[in-house]
């Protein structure tokens, strides 16, 4: 049994509230009203509270931190790599041909059930970018553009062919729902700097032309661990957070009543039944009434500027992707720890071709102002950028102009916090079926990612039904190769 | 950190929450020297978490042979040859040394192991060594006995046998019990964990001015009994079974489970005992004439969650539902995680590999059908509803619509009168445009002059105009009337009554609007009538005619009068209208015939039409029938039917013997079954349409030969998916019927050559899709007849038709006038299917639609014998890495199944509630206590496995375990127990001194204090605002939240319609649960997503649950609520706040928190006043006099609402 830090940490608080309630409370006795509404005692209360922010687990640190935070650049549907990162000329040749059957023998398929499996090549020419001469898809100039921050991974492979289990496996390291998602670990592991935002924050961006797959809330949920590692949307829609706006009717100064009444009394009653968990509700409802103003502060672009607001290419109130995507960075700028986009509609089982176009349109700028304009502002260095979809496409036709779900090897890239810029890792063989060079699966790159964050992925776990639950499942090697 | 999670999380949400996570029971100081180590508590827990995993019981994870867990192992030589322990001697024990050592090579646990052994634990080994190296076997897995009562000091405490133990346990900790809670926490306490409500004022009143000894029991009994008790302990019950509304992964479709919710509810009511309780649930079909209610319980292992993706492996999310029904089972009946033995053999509990799946393996036989409830009232309007159908189809053949020829006449005066002053213009088209005053409802009256003629109908036109709303005839807003009544008088035939009022038989309209029928105008009733107002609005010309009962012959000049009742309300009147007079070519009796004549004429040809169909067809029997994984049985009428498992590609053969000679062609007929989803014929349940399948490939075989099959016709196909496409070469295309679900549809195969002496024929049917889409119910028949065709018409009419092959045949059948029942087979299918029938159909076709539904409910039936289900061990848990097969079994350190009855879900079941079973008894009471105190004596509900905590109370525990098999597993007696004892009743209120020496409670010195769960909050809230629906059971509901949270994102977005009525108010436990969005409140306040099996809540406390409580619309509507009870009541305002007080806290306010909520409503009152706040807004209603009054409690509810106590149990 090893106490562990943070228990002295809150056994120390602990006992300094013991000694100033404790005193305290004996001290008035009754119930007298100065007591009620002793402002001095309540604000004291609250004080100690507000200690109460969380830490972390892993401390110290197993690593040199690198990367402070996460952005994680969602692609919901399963991006093709043939269409943006991984240029297969060998399959452009044999587009129409069968494919041969070397290649997808015995290998999962997902709806191409009875179909002949025939090439399908690349539907948009590729160029040449950065010092490398790094080969993206045409449709991509903007990334292009940056592509010597970024490390271009084309070896990524995946255990899962459907939508859910799959975007379950990327973000929890399981197919089956029910463990927590990346932003619970790293909140849990490495606290939270925030004071008044959660620690995992997720926005979602609708895109145009695709099939629209869901995404459920489950997808940032924290599993196993308190729910208050759980990821908070943050809504384009609506009120950001669920019922941040006050009632109808009721004003910011009402509120502000209801909120110092409830506290006093429940400060009051405190004294009597020395429930420590009285402040912390009392410090839970000074937070969510001061959320009350952060987060549509938060949420309200415009003070950004039409220099800034170019460089994504979004207009305030737009609910795109861009627009996330600069939010993400006043959340990174906030202390928030892990933050989520989702961008969807990228399942493109017909229609390849001119569903790719509609997603360069709509991420390409982004993107590229993501990376720019962190890097400008000198945070790059410690904000680990992932952009990945949960898996990728056959080279096989689907219908004649789509791709069907795959796994055995597509691209994703990372960029900024600790990982090596500029350098393609790993390839798919020559028609872009399997990952063939420096594979890497999902539990590696969560593996990766943690030890950028400073966490040995095999050291952070919780106990539940018995097993040590990890991130990384029971595998997972952190990939040197890709760290600075 | 593995051993912080449970404590420390706990413990962190506590926020100043204390030392959870150093459990004192293993804290405690070293004992004294005078005691031994105590293997269980002290070293078995060492040797678990730090050597087992090497040293254990998996043999394939064994290093150096040794075993530590198996007292032989360790003290016999180990592969070195060296003694690893040397009882009572520990400098001779390798165990010692090694663990002592300080040279890397030789260290054990070996450097760089994640968890190493401190200091502290390494003496504790050596003295047990030291003191003999006894082990004893875990203590959760040794059947448990009632240790006798311990002598305590203090006497007059106790209550009952649970205080002996517990206060013995605090003397030995020279710790003393609180005194009991005052009368209102108590009453409180107990209403919220019996029945899960708080107390109203009155009563909590009755209890607590009861002075007699015996009225806390009283209030037991009678919350015991309460119909409420149900809902509240059902939800926990719940939370294990992992219980939604929906499917789950992707699609997370709606399903209906909630029957198998309300027997769980029912049976707690009836106390059903634990041991009936669990074996319904697991295994209620298999018992010997199962009633309804017993299979109805099965659903507890149909709540996993279906994947409905379309290119998933359903057989793969089968053997994910059955994992997670072993862990579901293994965590709610034994407290053990059998999770880990999935991939290997379990690290710390002696659960081998091959054992879980010989547990698997007794759940594992079972298909998983929907079952219907057949309710007896639902059925009986079905019967009624059913009868009118039958008796309008037997009607149908004689309602062969005519075209109506009429002469129209259009008057050319008239003279308008209305009954509330509206007047109308006569235009020169013969039409009425009305204006003038605009009542809500009138009367015209028009007289006309007609010249001599005979009258037949009578046609109302209603004309749109722009002068009327939306361009419509009406003038109501949107252009709209409704016609109540039409009456037609015309001059008296004798002479004593100047007129007489006409009879109308029938009506017909080119429209009406839903519910406003054109025979509403003359069925006498003044509540009802004709509408017009459609899809595209109202501004189209329509028209009704009204036959005459009689022909009406005007001899001469003569004045007829039409009344036009118009009683509908809010100006549904006409506006624009044309009445004219039409007489009908012929006479009525020539109507009649020329009617008949007409549709017998079309009816043969008709028939003639349908002739290729008309062959003679034989059924065969299937001499075999066999799939690649579906189940086929041969029903006695010799069809097919599918049951079991689906996969994406199936095939089904069905082979025959003694055939005709001379066959030319086979039909294949898919047959509509209730058994199947959507009634079949198919048996796709997800991704398609549900009842449809996707045929395709057929081929036929005879005498081992193929046959070559020309042609293929069908009875239904959607779009290009015909028949003919299981005839092609393309697996990916084949035979559907989407739009043809839930009805029997065929199809014909035409064969190039008539096959002769058959001995055996064999049938392929292959179905394969990227999801599963097989049959559910089919039947072969055979022709020797040529050009065979497939058409819509029933069995018998094809067989009648058969007897006629031919035009001429058909005509003289119909010409003669003999009764035939050939011929009245023939005009019913012809009524049934033909086009020309349409309009007499509707009304079939509606009341077809108004059948009201069973509801339906997933169950559990075991697989018909030889049909059993293989369950193999997977390699790692891999479902494709499948390794030898396993029977059923248990773990071998439990009592084995019994050998005198067949080894299934049933005898698992009963084996779990033996009474031998070590654990159940146990894991249920230790629940038990944990719902009412918020924490177990095995804090870890759901691991009593080497991992989880120990018990604080062992000897409590297994005096409670025993107990409840005494008292014939009465879950009500134990609770009974519990709540009357002195340990229950103990007040909550906590000493620095005892917080500081047990933080967490576990020497139960005080009662328990903590935040209610989720459903509690809102029903809370609901009790205390006098909103809450106490309606218990039925479908889920849909109370208000944020837009937006079920559907944002969902794949097939579940639209959130709120419920209205007593519906928005009903408790927490019937909101519809959506997995992949539950209800926002809920999943705020750590209600589960009902994903997995939920041993224990979290209790968080978040920033989001006070923005929830303090903005969410159900918590306004029971601040208004309660504000406008309070602005009604009685009393000053003092008085008020009391009661607004109680509702909440039960408890009546300090003079300081009166005063202070006094003069909140004071400052709130004035603000409203003054004009700086709108009451209008915040009480959404109009103004009135008493709004601002009412506004300002209102606010007052809101803090009273959010007061932490209004949200805890204490």
């Amino acid at each position: 049994m090893n106490p562990h830090p943070e228990l002295h940490q809150f056994l120390a608080q602990r006992q300094t509230r013991r000694t100033f309630l404790g005193r305290t409370a004996q001290g008035l006795g009754g119930l007298a009203l100065a007591s009620l509404l002793n402002p001095t005692l309540l604000s004291a209360a609250a004080a100690v509270a507000r200690k109460d922010k969380w830490t972390g687990v892993v401390n110290p640190l197993d690593y040199p931190q690198k990367a402070k935070r996460v952005i994680w650049l969602t692609m919901a549907g399963g991006p093709s790599h043939l269409e943006t990162f991984d240029y297969k000329p060998k399959l452009a040749k044999m587009h129409g041909e069968p494919m041969p059957e070397s290649f997808t023998k015995g290998k999962q398929i997902a709806q191409l059930q009875g179909a002949k499996l025939m090439c399908f090549g690349p539907q948009h020419g590729f160029k040449k970018f950065g010092r490398n001469g790094t080969e993206i898809c045409e449709l991509f100039p903007r990334i292009g553009s940056v592509i010597d921050e970024i490390c271009l991974i084309r070896s990524m492979t995946t255990d899962a062919i459907n939508h859910d289990p799959a975007h379950m496996f990327m973000n929890t390291g399981s197919q089956i729902a029910g463990r927590p998602s990346m932003g619970a670990w790293a909140t849990y592991g490495l606290g939270a700097e925030s004071e008044d935002l959660p620690g995992f924050v997720v926005l979602t961006s609708l895109g145009r032309g695709g099939q629209n797959q869901p995404i459920a809330a489950r997808q940032w949920a924290a599993g196993l661990l308190p729910s208050r590692f759980q990821g908070v949307q943050l809504r384009s829609k609506g009120d950001p957070v669920l019922y941040l706006s006050n009632p109808a009717g009721v004003t910011h100064a009402q509120q502000k009543d209801v909120v110092d009444t409830i506290n006093q009394i429940n400060a009051k009653y405190d004294t009597i039944v020395d429930d420590p968990e009285i402040a912390t509700r009392i410090v839970q409802y000074e937070m969510a009434y001061r959320m009350q103003t952060s987060v549509p502060e938060l949420m309200d672009i415009k003070p950004e500027g039409a220099k800034t607001l170019e460089l994504y290419g979004c207009q305030p109130g737009d609910g795109s992707f861009a627009s996330n995507c600069l939010l993400a960075r006043r959340l990174a700028e906030r202390g928030v720890r892990f933050i989520q986009l989702y961008h969807k509609d990228w399942d493109h089982h017909g229609g390849v071709k001119e569903g790719i176009k509609f997603k360069a349109e709509e991420i390409d700028r982004a993107c590229m102002a993501l990376i720019t304009d962190l890097k400008q502002r000198g945070m790059l260095e410690d904000t680990l950028i992932v952009w990945a979809g949960e898996f990728g496409r056959t080279p096989m036709s689907q219908g004649g102009d789509g791709r069907d779900h795959h796994n055995a090897g597509f691209s994703i890239w990372m960029c900024g916090g600790g990982i090596k810029p500029g350098i393609v890792y790993g390839g798919t063989d020559e028609l872009g079926y399997s990952a063939i060079e420096n594979p890497i699966d999902v539990h590696d790159l969560h593996a990766t990612m943690l030890r950028v964050l400073g966490i040995e992925h095999t050291k952070l776990s919780v106990k539940f039904q018995g097993l040590d639950i990890r991130l990384t499942g029971i595998a997972g090697t952190t990939i040197e190769d890709l760290l600075v | 950190m593995a051993r912080l999670f449970y404590g420390a999380v706990a413990f962190l949400i506590l926020s100043f929450g204390c030392v959870a996570g150093v459990d004192p029971v293993r804290t405690a100081p070293a004992p004294a020297p005078s005691f031994k180590v105590d293997f269980t508590r002290e070293v078995r827990p060492i040797l678990a978490g730090h050597c087992f995993k090497c040293h254990g019981q998996d043999e394939g994870a064994r290093k150096a042979k040794l075993r530590l867990d198996d007292r032989n192992s360790a003290i016999n030589p180990a592969k070195s040859g060296e003694l690893p322990i040397v009882p009572g001697k520990p400098d001779k024990s390798e165990l010692v040394r090694r663990i002592f050592s300080t040279d890397e090579d030789e260290q054990m646990p070996p450097p760089g192991a994640k968890n190493p052994l401190v200091p502290a634990d390494k003496e504790i080994l050596k003295r047990w060594i030291t003191e003999g190296a006894e082990y004893k076997p875990h203590w959760a897995f040794i059947a448990p006995k009632q240790a006798p009562l311990p002598n305590v000091q203090d006497k007059n405490w106790p209550q009952n046998a649970i205080d002996r133990f517990v206060l013995a346990r605090l003397e030995k900790e020279r710790l003393k019990p609180s005194p009991r809670a005052d009368k209102f926490s108590l009453v409180r306490r107990l209403y919220l964990d019996l029945i899960g409500l708080p107390p109203t004022s009155a009563q909590a009143d009755a209890f607590v001015t009861d002075a007699s000894p015996a009225a806390y029991e009283r209030l037991v009994d009678q919350l015991l009994a309460s119909p409420h008790y149900g809902e509240r302990w059902a939800r926990r019950w719940l939370d294990l079974a992992r219980y939604a509304d929906t499917n789950g992964y992707e699609k997370d479709r709606p399903r209906s489970l909630w029957p198998w919710r309300d027997w769980v509810i029912n049976a707690l009511n009836a106390d059903l005992p634990f041991d009936e309780f669990t074996i319904e649930q697991l295994g209620g079909d298999m018992l010997p004439n199962a009633t309804r209610d017993q299979i109805v319980a099965t659903g507890f292992n149909r709540n996993t969650m279906i994947n409905e993706e379309g290119g998933i492996d359903p057989l793969e999310y089968r053997f994910y539902s059955m994992v997670d029904r072993v862990h579901v089972t293994a965590t709610t009946w034994l407290g053990l995680t059998m999770a880990c033995s999935q991939c290997h053999t379990h690290k710390y509990d002696p659960i081998q590999h091959t054992e879980y799946y010989r547990f698997m393996a007794c759940l594992d036989n079972a298909i998983e059908p929907t079952y219907k409830l057949t309710e007896p009232d639902v059925a009986a309007k079905r019967q009624k509803i059913q009868k009118q159908i039958d008796a309008l189809e037997t009607a149908l053949p004689d309602k062969f619509p005519m075209e109506l020829h009429a002469a129209w006449q259009i008057p050319a005066s008239a003279e308008f009168s209305s009954s509330k002053g509206a007047s109308a213009e006569f235009l020169s088209d013969g039409s009425f445009r009305v204006g003038g005053a605009n009542p809500d409802t009138e009367t015209y009256t028009i007289q006309f002059e007609l010249p001599p003629q005979r009258i037949t109908h009578v046609q109302v036109e209603a004309i749109p105009d722009d002068q009327f709303g939306n361009g419509g005839p009406g003038r109501a807003d949107n252009g709209n009337f409704v016609l109540s009544e039409l009456e037609m008088k015309v001059p008296a035939t004798n002479s004593v009554a100047a007129s007489r009022k006409v009879k109308f038989s029938s009506a017909q309209a080119d429209f009406a609007q839903d519910g406003f029928s054109e025979k509403n105008a003359i069925d006498g009733k003044l509540d009802t009538g004709w509408a017009i107002q459609g899809p595209g609005g109202t501004a189209k010309h329509h028209h009704a005619i009204f036959t005459l009962a009689e022909p009406v012959e005007l001899k001469s000049l003569a004045t007829v009068t039409m009344r036009l009742v118009q009683n509908h309300g809010q100006h549904h009147t006409l506006g624009h209208f044309r009445i004219s007079f039409g007489e009908e070519s012929a006479g009525r009796n020539l109507t009649e015939q020329r009617r008949r004549e007409t549709r017998d004429q079309r009816c043969v040809q008709w028939l003639a039409d349908q002739l290729p169909a008309a062959a003679s067809w034989q059924a065969l029997r299937p001499v075999s029938a066999t799939s690649t994984a579906p189940i086929l049985t041969v029903q006695d009428d010799d069809s097919v039917f599918c049951s079991g498992d689906f996969t994406k590609s199936d095939t089904y053969t069905v082979k025959f013997r003694k055939l005709p000679a001379g066959i030319k062609a086979l039909r294949l007929e898919m047959i509509a079954d209730d058994r199947l989803p959507g009634g079949g014929p198919g048996a796709i349940y997800y991704e398609g349409t549900a009842g449809n399948f996707w045929l395709s490939t057929l081929k036929l075989k005879a005498d081992g030969q193929p046959v070559v099959l020309t042609n293929a016709t069908e009875s239904f196909a959607d779009k290009e998916n015909d028949a003919t496409k299981a005839l092609d070469d393309d697996p990916q295309t084949g035979w559907s019927i989407s739009g043809g679900v839930g009805k029997t549809q065929n199809a014909v195969f035409q064969f190039a050559q008539s096959v002769t002496s058959t001995n055996e024929m064999q049938l392929d049917l292959i179905c394969e899709k990227y999801y599963a889409a097989g049959l559910g119910r089919f039947r072969v028949w055979v022709t020797t007849n040529d050009n065979a065709r497939a058409s819509k018409l029933g069995n018998d009419a094809v067989a009648v038709l058969a007897k006629y092959r031919d035009k001429e045949k058909l005509k003289m059948l119909f010409v003669s006038t003999n009764a035939s029942p050939d011929r009245e087979t023939l005009l019913r299918q012809f009524a049934l299917l033909s086009p020309d029938f349409a309009g007499p159909r509707g009304e079939i076709e509606k009341l077809r639609a108004s059948l009201p539904k069973f509801s339906t409910t997933l169950v559990m039936q075991e697989r018909p014998s030889g049909q059993e289900r293989k369950t193999f061990v997977h390699h790692r848990g891999e479902f494709l890495s499948v390794e030898e097969a396993v029977t059923p079994g248990v773990p071998a350190f439990l009592p084995p199944l019994p050998d005198n009855a067949p080894k299934n879900r049933l005898a698992l079941a009963k084996w779990l509630v033996s009474g031998k079973n070590p654990l159940t008894g146990r894991v249920v009471m230790n629940r038990q206590w944990e719902s009412l105190f918020g924490r177990g004596i095995v804090a870890t509900t759901g691991d009593f496995g080497f991992q989880g905590e120990l018990p604080s109370h062992q000897d409590l525990l297994d005096w409670l375990a025993v107990e409840f098999v005494k008292q014939g597993w009465a879950q009500k007696k134990m609770l009974k127990l519990i709540v009357m004892s002195a340990t229950y009743q103990q007040s909550s209120e906590v000493t620095p001194e005892l917080r500081e020496r047990d933080p967490q409670n576990i020497f139960l010195a005080r009662g328990p204090r903590f935040r209610l769960d989720a459903e509690m909050v809102r029903d809370s809230a609901l009790v205390a605002s006098g909103l809450l629906s106490e309606k218990i059971g039925g479908p889920s509901v849909y109370p208000p939240q944020p837009p937006g949270v079920s559907s944002e994102g969902a794949y097939g977005p579940l639209e959130w319609k709120t419920s209205e009525g007593p519906d928005r108010y009903r408790r927490g436990l019937y909101t519809f649960a959506k997995r992949t969005a539950p209800y926002a409140m809920t999943a705020t306040f750590d209600g589960p997503s009902g994903e997995v099996c939920l041993a224990r809540r979290d209790r968080s406390d978040t920033p989001l649950q006070a923005l929830t409580s303090l903005n969410d619309e159900v918590f306004m509507e029971c601040a208004r609520a309660l504000g406008r009870l309070t602005a009604k009541a009685d009393g000053d305002e003092a008085a008020r706040v009391e009661m607004m007080f109680r509702r909440c806290l039960t408890r009546p306010p300090t003079s300081a928190e009166r005063a202070k909520l006094v003069q909140f409503y004071q400052a709130q009152l004035a603000r409203f006043a003054s004009g700086e706040l709108k009451a209008t807004e915040i009480m959404a209603a109009k103004d009135d006099a008493r709004l601002n009054d009412q506004a300002a409690w209102t606010t007052v509810a809101r803090v009273l609402l959010n007061l932490d106590e209004t949200i805890n149990k204490s």
